[in-house]
């Protein structure tokens, strides 16, 4: 079983060709015996979705630095959020360009079975996340996006959650609240490493969730690389 | 939000435009389940058509309703299957062929998930206005622009007299609503609903951007009718069901239908 860890840190480890463009600096590592590969987000999300795949990620762990839209979070606080908002514009959709397929539910938007181990480290410590786009975001939008239901936002979240979704990659987010009105926390190596051993440790060593993609199987058959190619 | 006709809602620079044609032609355009009819069930079929465009090809069958009225009729994501997600609907392509085929006015159907708590699945609405959430999706670039009033800021997306005409065709439809247009192919989350919901959404669909605005565009009135096959995410507690089938397709290819004969009425001549 593979672990994907999707990151925001730079990554020492090879950069991977894939259908989409190049993929990382990314490197994996065993954590007892589990392997863990560490993705350096960066360029077409399909790309490290795909790399993670190809690596046989049974989980994905979308890490991000979180800006808090809500007064309550302190910075330093560890969140796994339970729902998102997607707020970003302009990036890759969908793996199924130009078919019928990809109407995935999103109700849960995250793989309950990840998730779990999250909240088996860290608490229940849910929030409605809002993905944000790559950029500085503005006092404008931490305000409308308050308004809007969201209490953190986070870049690199979406279209990375969908994407993985879509090839059967149990996701789900873990985010650090690194900003907010009155404090800022930075996430280093450091402070991931030990949490990040945790959940790995507590992660199931199967993924039996039934979010899986049943309409790309029945069209596509059961071999994933035939679901990315292009039409 | 969900509210009674009113003369709020109603495209007033749209509201004459079908009565200056001289021949009416309706086109259709089938959503949800319109891949599983079999057309000759509804009306009868006179001939298919394969139209080129700058855009690319287009899809259409001509039909003969029971009252003689002509109408044509396009399955938006293919024919036997639902063959393209809605963000890869080839609207341009659509509109296009339709102008070319004749068309004087587009009446689609779109399933949505419901929203607005009073919305359940199975029920019909006519929606008067529109946001749009969508991502990624090209806006027209003047590719037609044949519109009636290309300078305006504001534009009421739906038409009048087809909207009235879809009224009177389904007498139960809710006569208005908001539809919020995502992006998709994914569904929505939980969050985005009630996000929707804030920001005054009543129904939530994937089709009818930017396909309303490049019948704006084109100059051909636009108007819609949406069945409920869901409740969006986060209210399934409200009722379970989702119902996707061909008997939806069904309902709404006869209601469309039924326009072409309401539409040759008096009142809207």
């Amino acid at each position: 079983m593979n672990i994907a860890i999707f990151t925001p840190l730079a990554v020492e480890g090879e950069v991977v060709d894939t259908p989409f463009g190049l993929a990382g600096p990314l490197r994996t590592e065993m954590f007892d015996d589990r392997s863990v590969t560490f993705i350096q987000r960066g360029g077409d999300a399909r790309a490290r979705v795909v790399a993670a795949k190809e690596r046989g990620a049974l989980h994905g762990i979308g890490l991000g630095a979180a800006i808090a839209l809500a007064p309550d979070f302190r910075a330093g606080t560890w969140l796994a959020p339970d729902d998102v908002i997607d707020q970003t514009r302009g990036a890759p959709t969908t793996f199924f360009v130009g078919r019928g397929l990809g109407y995935l539910w999103q109700s849960p938007p995250f793989c309950p079975e990840t998730r779990a181990a999250l909240v088996n480290v860290i608490g229940d410590q849910a929030a409605v996340a809002v993905a944000a786009p790559e950029r500085p975001v503005t006092p404008a939008e931490v305000k409308a996006w308050s308004i809007l239901g969201g209490r953190i936002a986070m870049p690199g979240l979406a279209p990375e959650w969908y994407l993985c979704r879509e090839l059967e990659i149990g996701y789900t987010p873990l985010c650090y609240v690194s900003w907010t009105p009155k404090e800022s926390a930075s996430l280093t190596d450091d402070i991931v490493r030990p949490i990040i051993q945790k959940i790995v440790t507590a992660l199931p060593g199967e993924h039996s969730w039934t979010g899986s993609n049943s309409a790309a199987r029945r069209e596509l058959g059961e071999d994933w690389h035939q679901w990315i190619a292009s039409k | 939000m969900l509210r009674p006709p009113s003369s709020t809602g109603v495209n007033r620079a749209e509201d004459g435009a079908l009565s200056s044609y001289g021949k009416k032609m309706i086109a259709i355009f089938g959503g949800t389940a319109a891949y599983h009819l079999n057309l000759s069930d509804f009306a009868t079929v006179i001939e298919t058509l394969e139209v080129n465009t700058d855009f690319g090809p287009a899809s259409w069958v001509r039909l003969m309703t029971e009252a003689q009225v002509e109408v044509l009729f396009l399955s938006r994501h293919g024919a036997g299957k639902l063959a393209r997600s809605a963000a890869f609907v080839n609207h341009r392509a659509h509109i296009a062929s339709a102008l070319e085929l004749g068309a004087t006015g587009i009446i689609s159907w779109n399933g949505v998930g419901a929203i607005n708590p009073k919305l359940t699945v199975g029920d019909l609405v006519v929606p008067d206005d529109l946001l749009d959430e969508t991502r990624a999706r090209p806006l027209p670039k003047d590719e037609f622009t044949r519109s009636v009033h290309p300078s305006s800021f504001i534009l009421h997306p739906f038409n009048s007299p087809l909207r009235s005409a879809l009224l009177a065709a389904a007498p139960n439809a809710h006569p208005g609503g908001t539809y919020v247009c995502t992006e998709g192919p994914r569904l929505e989350t939980p969050a985005e609903i009630a996000a929707f919901a804030k920001l005054g959404a009543d129904i939530v669909g994937m089709t009818l951007v930017p396909e309303v605005w490049l019948a704006a565009d084109a100059g051909l009135p636009y108007a819609s009718l949406c069945a409920i096959t869901n409740m969006a995410a986060g209210l399934s507690h409200l009722n379970p069901a989702r119902d996707f089938g061909p008997a939806v397709g069904a309902k709404c290819l006869r209601v469309c239908l039924s326009v072409a004969k309401v539409m040759a009425q008096p009142r809207f001549a």
